[in-house]
């Protein structure tokens, strides 16, 4: 499994995929921050205010994830090389899993450069430290959600474009999904089932500088169940089309 | 060593390998021959534990490629017809990363490496990306990752394909070398090649064995009758009327005269029975002096073609 990480993270940063990843990461984090604490004064809680613009930030993710994931597993079958892996003595959840850690890894190397704005912000005015790194772990957990789906979507095709346009979509269903409860006229057994794919709601308590171990947990099962997913797609493949 | 029993495997309803029963002792090369898509590659993937097999089995050393497959996978080096590289790495940055993977530990991790790279003679190009590297040096990157950590089972799909002669003679020249201390099932549609390297065939038509055996056996087996071509002096009718009457002679042709007083003849044989003493004799008797003497036997490629093509026929 670190064989399939470690190789991963060095043609990330060997490929222009890794900055171009990087650069709009940066840039959209970069333009949420300067939007939303720019027009504040001093006395609001700019504290407050970050957990915010980290919150604006997941809004980012949709986009970029996507670009992050879609090579994941299609270039491995695009090339031929999947055969490699699958022929040497790893497992499917070792590579899945060594390939997920990879992105997850990509994806932590973007939120560190971010940090860098509440550095700034500390020189301006006092910051809730607390506050703002329940917002990182809540948007990490959010991006690492995030990457499983992507990952999911990047088993089921061969091409990239077609893996990162389904992880897109995967991504905005999510995103709508609270629309889409209110539309839907559930039973309350339908509504709490929904309520699982909440992704999105489970980050407000992050931003509201409280740490749920409950939604940690949360997110781990959600996490699991997409990379059991990938898993699955995979093996079933083998059986099917080889 | 390598026991493969009933394998099937089904896309859809495609068929691309029906009922495949054969084995591999330790040591020995096997040559796997088809056309294209006839299933060779299929079953190399089954073989490898790529791909599952719609039914039947493969073991290897007894272990059951689908459920000791981590295990089997150890013994196995695969070299897929189209190499399984990643072009953004150098070629050694590439091979540790195989080696890696195949779970080669640390202290025996660039010693293997530079070993599969001189056997592949590919250590002048050690340093530079896959991705500018010719054909011919990808492919054999391909075979150089197969045999990291020293497997005892190689399966090579169409390793020469891509190479020039003289690559190719080399690579013949390192398989029969690994075939000493190695079990090896090499796929081709060569047939010079099979003939060359491996000590037995297995032809594969439609996802089927048409025939299985050593190179020359199979020649001498296959063949529906044996020709002779014989140059013997005398009268024609008097000659041919003797070869006739000796036994097994299926029928006598005269092909013409290629020199004075002398006449060629194809004489077809039942294949069991071989003739050329008894027919040397008889004619020296009749003081009919036989001048040249050739038994003719089928080349591969004959055998190889006339085993396909009807295949094909009956399948339509």
């Amino acid at each position: 499994m670190w064989a399939v990480f470690k190789r991963e993270v060095a043609s990330f940063f060997l490929s222009p995929i890794g900055y171009i990843f990087l650069c709009i990461f940066v840039f959209l984090s970069g333009f949420f921050f300067t939007m939303s604490i720019l027009p504040q004064s001093a006395d609001v809680m700019p504290a407050v205010n970050y957990a915010d613009t980290l919150g604006t930030m997941t809004f980012t993710l949709l986009f970029v994830v996507p670009i992050l994931t879609m090579k994941l597993l299609s270039e491995e079958r695009k090339n031929g090389t999947d055969i490699l892996l699958m022929t040497s003595p790893v497992s499917i959840a070792g590579i899945v899993g060594g390939k997920y850690l990879a992105a997850v890894f990509e994806f932590l190397v973007g939120l560190i450069i971010t940090m860098i704005y509440p550095i700034i912000l500390s020189f301006f005015t006092k910051i809730d430290t607390n506050v703002i790194l329940t917002g990182y772990v809540g948007i990490f957990l959010v991006g690492a959600a995030f990457i499983a789906i992507g990952i999911f979507a990047s088993s089921l095709s061969k091409n990239q474009i077609t893996s990162a346009i389904l992880g897109f979509c995967f991504l905005l269903v999510l995103w709508v999904f609270e629309a889409l409860k209110a539309l839907l006229n559930l039973s309350e057994a339908g509504q709490k089932f929904l309520d699982g794919f909440l992704v999105l709601k489970k980050y407000d308590e992050f931003s509201a500088g409280l740490f749920d171990i409950g939604a940690v947990i949360f997110f781990i099962s959600f996490i699991f169940l997409f990379l059991f997913l990938t898993f699955r797609t995979i093996e079933k493949r083998r059986w099917s089309e080889g | 060593m390598i026991q493969v029993t009933n394998l099937s495997k089904k896309y859809g309803k495609v068929t691309a390998v029906r009922n495949l029963n054969f084995s591999v002792e330790k040591g020995e090369i096997l040559g796997f021959l088809g056309p294209n898509g006839a299933g060779k590659t299929t079953t190399m993937n089954i073989i490898t534990g790529y791909i599952p097999p719609s039914e039947g089995s493969v073991k290897i050393n007894g272990m059951d490629v689908l459920e000791d497959s981590e295990e089997v996978r150890k013994t196995i080096g695969y070299a897929p017809e189209i190499p399984p590289l990643y072009t953004e790495m150098t070629v050694e940055e590439y091979l540790s990363f195989a080696a890696e993977l195949k779970k080669i530990s640390k202290k025996e991790l660039s010693g293997s490496i530079e070993k599969v790279m001189g056997l592949t003679k590919i250590t002048d190009v050690r340093k530079r990306l896959i991705n500018n590297l010719s054909k011919g040096y990808k492919q054999r990157v391909g075979i150089a990752q197969a045999l990291l950590g020293d497997p005892e089972v190689l399966i090579l799909d169409e390793p020469t394909a891509g190479l020039d002669p003289k690559q190719i003679i080399e690579i013949r020249n390192l398989i029969k070398e690994l075939g000493k201390n190695h079990t090896i099932i090499l796929s081709s549609h060569i047939l010079p090649e099979v003939n060359a390297v491996c000590e037995r065939v297995i032809i594969i038509n439609n996802g089927e064995i048409v025939a299985s055996d050593a190179p020359e056996k199979l020649s001498n087996s296959l063949a529906g009758s044996i020709r002779i071509e014989a140059t013997i002096e005398g009268p024609t009718d008097k000659v041919s009327k003797t070869i006739e009457e000796i036994e097994g002679v299926i029928s006598v042709k005269t092909i013409g005269e290629k020199e004075r007083d002398s006449m060629d003849y194809i004489i077809e044989t039942e294949p069991s029975i071989d003739i050329r003493k008894e027919l040397f004799f008889k004619m020296a008797e009749n003081k009919f002096p036989v001048l040249e003497m050739m038994k003719h036997k089928l080349s591969l490629e004959e055998i190889f073609l006339q085993l396909t093509t009807t295949e094909n026929e009956e399948g339509e």
